[in-house]
């Protein structure tokens, strides 16, 4: 069974998808602090942290530490999910989401 | 990697675990330290991806990295524990919160860092040699 969705999920939920620059930024961040050697090109299709060969438990804490620090925010625990770290569109809009606010 | 039915066996009894074969394992414990909780994590275990050497005891012995990962970056208290006796008689130690140098890149954290934790689990073994079990691992 899902978990239910807090209020600001159900709130960046209801946004619409991540402004294409945050969502490149996001990338690149995941390039940077994870020191992948990956092509541009490639990267630019990256959508999810699943995608890239050796990323494990450690390396989506470390990626989330980099997205913290880049948008100066802490994400709430509760989003602290694989399922939501690894969709890099839906953490595109949830950063978009909290800049907002 | 533990087998199911001991992984069974330490959830009944703790509650809440998780092993290192969870794919959320590092992202499930800094959800629990951002939310204001506690995490029991075994310094002396071989288990871990990442790995370093360093001398414990006189001996060259591979340490994981991820717990000096997770300390540098939710910035959380370290303390000491030392569990003594046997699951019929046993008492719970707590040290000194350890003086954690906040180095800011990831090596520099884990050469700033790991003398102290390899010396506190060094001295908890000097101190009580009959109770670590792990003598075989060296």
């Amino acid at each position: 069974m899902d978990e239910p969705l807090s209020g600001s999920e159900e709130a960046m939920m209801r946004e619409p998808p991540g402004r294409p620059d945050v969502l490149r930024r996001i990338q690149t961040l995941l390039v940077e602090s994870l020191q992948l050697n990956l092509p541009e090109h490639e990267l630019r299709g990256v959508t999810r942290l699943s995608e890239i060969a050796g990323v494990d438990s450690m390396a989506a804490v470390v990626f989330v530490a980099a997205v913290e620090k880049e948008f100066d925010m802490v994400i709430e625990p509760e989003l602290l999910r694989l399922d939501f770290i690894e969709d890099l569109p839906r953490l595109a809009a949830y950063v978009e989401a909290r800049h907002r606010v | 990697m533990l087998a199911p039915r001991r992984m069974e066996f330490l959830q009944a009894i703790i509650g809440e675990s998780v092993s290192i074969q969870d794919p959320e394992c590092a992202l499930k414990i800094l959800r629990r330290l951002r939310s204001g909780g506690l995490v029991n994590i075994h310094f002396d275990g071989q288990s871990g991806t990442r790995t370093t050497p360093w001398s414990f005891l006189g001996t060259p012995r591979h340490f994981s990295t991820g717990i000096f990962d997770l300390v540098r970056l939710s910035e959380c208290a370290v303390v000491p524990m030392l569990c003594l006796g046997r699951s019929s008689a046993f008492r719970i130690e707590f040290g000194a919160v350890l003086d954690i140098v906040r180095a800011a890149g990831r090596d520099e954290f884990l050469r700033a860092n790991l003398p102290a934790f390899v010396e506190t689990i060094e001295k908890q073994i000097m101190d009580y040699p009959e109770e670590w079990e792990q003598w075989m691992s060296l």
